[in-house]
């Protein structure tokens, strides 16, 4: 089994660390929005960690439907 | 040279190379700090410095040559100290370290193809992303693009300074570090983004008209600027729609500017204005771009499936909305004089716009062409459920009661005149309708 452990608050050793939540874009139906998501935590269905240059380039990956939250990783 | 001129000569050298720096650098040299550091947030600081000392000391040492270089390379200077300050403060954290090099590197991802003439259109798509939030988009495009200061910003947009330093400091945040490209946008995205941009220049347009702005001391003309903004725009994408079709429609409004505001403060509304004193050649040349337009009606709904953006200039929604308000613009600056204005083309141009955008504010627009093409009857009756559509919206029972006064019923005008009276909120349109309402001739008893 593989398992994912999300850290609310305090870093995870050797985790992937986000940047905060300030710098999130929230894409719902392929509209961009300049926040986070802010539903609850129970609605985290799936996560990808992508290497791109820039934003735009994530956009360009997203299925067209659906909701989604993208975050810089902290760089460390 | 220099020094052979008397001092306030020099210094008057100094104050006009300064002024002419400020609007052929100011954003060239941020967006080229960018492209160099990816550091928004350094380079605007930069080249306020930089601005700041050679108002200290060309007046003194003389105009260099080359102002452009002289501010280029003042400014590279203060983010390099600034770079090798963080750098040493980061040393004593170790747990957070961003070194140079990194920088390096990702300032290195920023657009590699792009030249150097490019740099201020990558910097507007920046400021103008989607990922920013709109209020945030102008506020930026006004600091970094044109070059204003918070304070003229927050003047203009009618915001607390404290607010606007906060909300640029949070926007700057936001576009160093969520991703956002400083980048011309992919041919598959670039109307769409083209759009957004537009929308911000027009918005930044308008906040120069804005009433009540008191004599702001600003060191530009929005308008100006904003016009400005969009040949820069043209020149570098060519033959977009709705660049061209706002370019036409800045280019008519602003033809006015002169004639809209009487010497004591008040406004001049569009049917008393001198016609003799609007700048000709600005409405010969919107004109002249509006018959160079397609006006391929966009379709009329995209559906989700399709790229809209596969052909190179498609007009969207947004250009077509342009075009037609420049074609009314058009209309009202050519004709000869108000009562010679051809309000039938008006009420025709405004029929398309509102079933292009439903909008109802465009529909209260429609009904005072409309009655002033066939009548005040014909202009109520396509005011029938706008009150419900704009609640809250005064210029309804206005509108409605000025036709009402023309359809001879001046107790319903009446009526109308004091519902508008309870939902005005600026106190020269309220003076102006009970200055109406005082005027009617009421029947007795």
């Amino acid at each position: 089994m593989r398992f994912v452990v999300l850290s609310l608050g305090s870093p995870l050793p050797s985790g992937v660390s986000l940047a905060p939540p300030e710098t999130a874009t929230l894409v719902v139906d392929s509209a961009v929005h300049p926040s986070g998501f802010d539903g609850g935590l129970s609605e985290l269905s799936a996560f990808a960690v992508i290497d791109a240059a820039s934003l735009d380039e994530v956009l360009d990956l997203l299925p067209p439907v659906g909701t989604f939250e993208v975050r810089p990783t902290e760089v460390a | 040279m220099t020094d052979a001129l008397p001092d306030d000569a020099a210094s008057d050298a100094a104050s006009t190379a300064l002024a002419d720096a400020w609007r052929t650098s100011w954003s060239r040299l941020i967006g080229l700090l960018i492209g160099q550091y990816a550091r928004p947030d350094l380079a605007e600081d930069a080249v306020s410095d930089a601005f700041e000392a050679a108002a200290r000391h060309w007046p003194v040492d003389g105009v260099p040559m080359n102002t452009g270089a002289w501010l280029l390379t003042a400014a590279r200077r203060r983010v390099l100290d600034r770079l090798r300050s963080e750098a040493v403060h980061r040393r004593k954290e170790p747990l957070m370290v961003v070194d140079d090099e990194m920088r390096a590197a990702s300032a290195a991802v920023v657009d590699p193809g792009a030249h150097v003439a490019d740099e201020q259109l990558r910097l507007i798509f920046a400021c103008c992303h989607p990922a920013i939030a709109p209020d945030d988009r102008v506020a930026l495009t006004l600091r970094f693009v044109v070059g204003l200061t918070t304070t003229e910003i927050a003047r203009l947009l009618l915001v607390q300074e404290t607010a606007m330093a906060a909300r640029l400091t949070r926007a700057k945040k936001r576009l160093a570090s969520s991703g956002i490209p400083f980048a011309t946008p992919p041919a598959a995205r670039l109307d769409e983004r083209l759009d957004v941009v537009a929308t911000v220049v027009y918005l930044a347009f308008t906040s120069g008209y804005h009433p009540g702005v008191g004599d702001v001391p600003l060191r530009v003309d929005l308008g100006d600027e904003a016009i400005r903004l969009l040949r820069v725009l043209d020149s570098l994408l060519p033959s977009r729609p709705v660049v061209r079709a706002l370019l036409a429609l800045l280019l008519l409004q602003h033809s006015r500017r002169d004639t809209r505001i009487a010497p004591d403060g008040t406004l001049i509304l569009l049917p008393d204005q001198d016609r003799s004193r609007w700048h000709r050649d600005e409405i010969a040349e919107g004109i002249a771009i509006l018959e160079s337009l397609p006006s391929a009606l966009p379709a009329r709904e995209t559906p989700s499936g399709a790229d809209p953006s596969a052909d190179t200039s498609v007009v969207t929604r947004l250009a077509e909305e342009y075009r037609l308000q420049a074609l009314i613009a058009a209309e009202h600056a050519t004709a000869p004089t108000a009562a010679d204005t051809r309000w039938y083309v008006i009420a025709g141009l405004y029929l398309q716009l509102e079933r292009l955008t439903g909008s109802p504010v465009v529909r209260l627009a429609r009904a005072v062409a409309v009655a002033e093409a066939s009548g005040p009857e014909a202009g109520l009756e396509l005011l029938d459920g706008l009150e419900v559509a704009l609640p809250r919206h005064h210029r309804v029972p206005a509108v409605r009661a000025e036709l009402l006064v023309r359809a001879g019923d001046p107790t319903a005008a009446a009526a109308s005149y004091r519902e508008a009276l309870a939902l005005v909120t600026n106190p020269t349109e309220r003076t102006h309708l009970e200055s109406r309402l005082a005027a009617l001739d009421l029947p007795a008893g």
